[in-house]
């Protein structure tokens, strides 16, 4: 569905992505793993168009759409939840969600509202919060508001950067059941998370960036397995309640 | 040759340049014009001070240009009064009316500030025309003076080049120095982030004022320029609200920002009419054509575009790096696993070690109308610990943190600082008292670079007024020293060091969370306040900023911190306290609130840790 070949992105005289290739099937959820700083956000804002790679072809369902505009993307059915979330602060839930709708070509009435409704079932807080505007709404909220907006585009394919970010344990458990339902509706994902442990548990299929460079790419459970994963994405679990262990010791006895 | 060397270079070359200018350009009709593109070019820089640095619209510079213009006048023609000094009387005069400007228009900001300034320049204009008794109305003054230089008088174009030329260099020289000092760093702190700034420390509503009043006394310098030369004759006309928008034009035009920028606008907005004067009839047209394209084109005007060419790169780069080796920083450098992690360089906080209570809260409560955001919370923190609050979205963290860190005035309650109370006092404040912050959404000053940004960090515990930031004295010079050694040891600490002339919003979202954490420390603060800092790291960087954390702690900084990675709040803290809907839930170590039913349905969710 998505063919990424050789992208070579700069910001100014920087060299941010150094020949990126990955590849998103239909139905698929895809994740994009990697340190900070690695290139995963420059990848995504490539393939929306954001950025304009120097190097390399972008296709998508066999077109090419390298070079092309952010809002000519979107209207192809790339629909993006950016990092940071991005919603409109002066407009009210259900604006912000509405907007989210803009790419589609002449929706009727009730498919916008099957979708508006699928949202709240999703997140039934913004559905409570509707006309609240948008800085109102605390961190989390304005992450499920994103990603409800980006929804509402009813996107083929959907690039999620960093869903998680901000969101309270319970709520990132449930962000991750709304994805899996999202794909399992059929939309396919490209999913960008520092979580990696919890993303490859969702995911089809992983690749692992490195400054610039695709350095790893396999299934989602191998990635799991592989010990350079351990190491350097998952966090070494076992070794962090070790060293708390240590910590307790150490501390001066309260 | 290093960067020591260049500067004095450049300077006598620039006085070389104007010495030898007049003998070069003979014409009197150039020269004139020369003189004039210098008053504007003295009036544009006092704009780039407000608009570029501090970043406030004022669209009133033709009034203070015409306030200058006109105390010189009167001074010299009325009460017979030698130039020389009325031309500094000018200077001072547009600056308090530039206070008086200030003041009221504090509370505003964009287009309303931009409307308010148009109105102060239009009522300026009507006194101009009405006071007859003072001004002469509208047939102006006329038989202005030119300044004498012992018992020369500077009345030739080509004699009062000089006076204009060297008052051009001295405040060009001031406005540049100004540009890299503890008052020029507050002024683009206060524009690229006023929230920001004020955490920092720095007195936002002062510094505006301080830019209006520079950005007017710039004015009227330039105003008094134009008074005594040219035709040596001034009416109302000249100073309308139509002149203060061919400043703004040329200001633009030239580089927001920028000194020299400035000062290439406008001159050639200047000249340019006159280049073109062969067009006859179209000469207008073409000349606002130009102007539009320019704006298209260059959106950082023309200094932006020289500041992107690949030589002003390179030179840029040597600079910092002629300017960074004067430093001499010696930090061991011995870095783990290429990321941060050296000793805090940071005094230990005094106290350090006693448990008392540093912070307390009783009965906090905010409500936004009938948002109960907060809701009567009591919280206390220990100094030396490391404190966590955690709870759901939207249960009132950050608005708690907001109101600590005086962002928000509460709507009840009390909040005592080392029994202090601080409740709803101004953030830069609050900064001073102790209590340094970070944000969930970045909130670093983009544009700057990172090294400015830790320099801005240290606003309040450092001293140089306006003067001294201009003229820097030894002392003054001793404080920024110190402040960059400091700022740099707080950029190894955090692993940044090597990015001090990045800007700041070219980082890496984990990049800028730790800069923001530097930032944050070099307030040398009691308490710091974390506003989910490992938000956007990945396990192995939140491991790094884990170990940062415990250093902090042990340099004697108490840390309360809002974060949602159980694999860090369950890890550091001494104490956690939970809120859901504003309220506190519970309370207790880490193993308490892990096990606890209530903490676990509301918010932990049944995977703890999840990780």
């Amino acid at each position: 569905m998505l063919k990424v070949q050789g992208i070579e992105t700069w910001y100014g005289a920087i060299q941010a992505l150094k020949g990126v290739s990955l590849e998103v099937k239909q139905g698929e959820i895809v994740a994009l793993l990697g340190a900070n700083g690695a290139g995963k956000s420059t990848t995504i804002k490539t393939i929306t168009g954001m950025l304009k790679p120097a190097k390399g072809t972008i296709e998508f369902q066999g077109q090419k759409i390298t070079g092309r505009d952010v809002e000519d993307i979107a209207e192809a059915g790339i629909a993006c939840v950016p990092e940071g979330r991005h919603i409109f602060p002066g407009l009210s839930v259900i604006d912000n969600l509405m907007l989210g709708a803009t790419p589609r070509k002449n929706p009727s009435r009730a498919d916008l509202d099957r979708d508006l409704e699928r949202v709240f079932h999703l997140f039934p807080i913004l559905q409570e919060f509707r006309d609240r505007l948008g800085w109102q709404l605390s961190g989390g909220q304005q992450q499920m508001l994103a990603i409800g907006r980006g929804l509402m585009s009813a996107a083929k394919l959907l690039l999620l950067d960093e869903p998680s970010l901000g969101l309270a344990p319970v709520l990132v458990q449930e962000v991750f059941k709304v994805i899996k339902e999202i794909n399992k509706a059929g939309t396919t994902i490209l999913l960008v998370e520092q979580n990696a442990r919890m993303a490859l548990l969702i995911a089809n299929r992983g690749y692992v960036l490195e400054t610039g460079k695709m350095s790893l790419t396999d299934t989602a459970a191998n990635l799991l397995a592989n010990e350079d994963m351990k190491a350097h994405y998952l966090g070494a679990h076992a070794h962090v309640k070790e060293a708390r262990q240590r910590r307790l010791n150490e501390r001066p006895s309260a | 040759m290093n960067t020591r060397a260049a500067k004095p270079l450049i300077l006598s070359l620039l006085v070389v340049a104007v010495l030898v200018f007049p003998l070069e350009v003979t014409s009197n009709y150039w020269l004139n014009l020369v003189n004039l593109s210098i008053s504007f070019s003295i009036a544009c820089l006092g704009l780039n001070i407000v608009l570029g640095y501090a970043g406030q619209l004022s669209l009133a510079q033709a009034a203070f240009w015409g306030v200058g213009a006109y105390t010189s006048a009167l001074l010299t023609t009325r009460l017979g009064w030698p130039v020389w000094p009325c031309m500094l009387i000018a200077f001072i005069v547009a600056g308090l009316f530039g206070v008086c400007l200030g003041i009221p228009t504090l509370k505003l900001t964009g287009h309303y500030l931009a409307m308010t300034t148009i109105g102060f320049g239009i009522i300026l204009q009507l006194i101009l025309i009405n006071a007859i008794w003072l001004t002469g109305g509208s047939d102006g003054i006329t038989k202005i003076p030119s300044p004498w230089l012992g018992s020369l008088e500077l009345k030739d174009p080509s004699t009062f080049f000089y006076v204009a030329a060297f008052s051009l260099l001295l405040l060009t020289w001031a406005s540049i120095r100004l540009k890299d000092s503890r008052v020029g760093r507050a002024f683009l702190a206060v524009q690229g982030n006023e929230m920001a700034a004020e955490t920092m420390g720095i007195d936002t509503t002062l510094y505006k004022i301080m830019a209006f009043a520079l950005s007017a006394a710039y004015g009227g310098y330039g105003g008094a320029l134009f008074a005594h030369s040219g035709s040596h004759y001034i009416s109302p006309d000249t100073f309308s609200f139509d002149q203060s928008v061919v400043l703004l034009a040329m200001a633009v035009l030239g580089g927001n920002g920028s000194a020299i920028g400035a000062i290439v606008g406008a001159t050639l907005l200047t000249l340019l009419p006159e280049v073109l004067r062969f067009l006859k009839d179209s000469y207008m047209m073409v000349y606002a054509a130009g102007i539009v394209a320019v704006m298209i084109f260059m959106p950082g005007g023309i200094a932006g575009l020289v500041k992107g060419l690949p030589f002003a790169l390179r030179l840029r780069a040597w600079w910092n790096a002629g300017s960074a080796a004067t430093q001499q920083v010696a930090v061991s450098v011995a870095t783990r696993d290429g990321v941060g992690g050296r000793p805090i360089p940071a005094k230990v906080a005094s106290g350090a070690g006693s448990n008392g209570t540093l912070l307390s809260v009783k009965d906090l409560a905010k409500h936004f109308g009938g948002l109960k955001a907060v809701d009567g919370v009591d919280m206390e923190v220990r100094r030396g610990e490391i404190q966590a609050l955690i709870g759901p979205n939207g249960s009132g963290k950050t608005t708690i943190l907001n109101m600590l860190s005086g962002l928000y005035v509460p709507t009840a309650g009390e909040i005592s600082l080392e029994g202090t109370v601080i409740t709803g006092r101004k953030p830069h404040i609050i900064t001073a008292h102790g209590m340094a912050r970070t944000f969930q959404n970045i909130r670093l000053f983009g544009e700057l670079t990172v090294l400015n940004n830790v320099l801005i960090g240290q606003h309040c515990h450092s001293k140089a007024g306006l003067v001294p930031s201009v003229v820097q004295p030894p002392s003054q010079q001793g404080e920024e020293t110190g402040m960059r050694k400091k700022a740099l040891e707080m950029l190894e600490f955090v692993g940044l060091r090597g990015k001090e002339f990045a800007q700041a919003n070219s980082l890496p979202y984990g990049q800028q969370r730790l800069l923001e954490l530097a930032r944050a420390l070099a307030s040398d603060p009691k308490i710091l306040l974390l506003d989910e800092p490992a938000a956007g790291l990945n396990a192995n960087e939140t491991e790094v900023l884990i170990d940062l954390l415990f250093q902090i702690r042990d340099q004697g900084i108490t840390i309360l911190l809002v974060e949602h990675d159980m694999s860090l709040v369950m890890n550091v803290s001494d104490h956690i306290t939970v809120l859901n809907f504003g309220k506190k839930i519970a309370e207790g170590a880490a193993e308490a609130i892990e096990k606890n039913q209530e903490v676990i349905d509301a918010y932990l969710g049944t995977e703890v840790g999840n990780a």
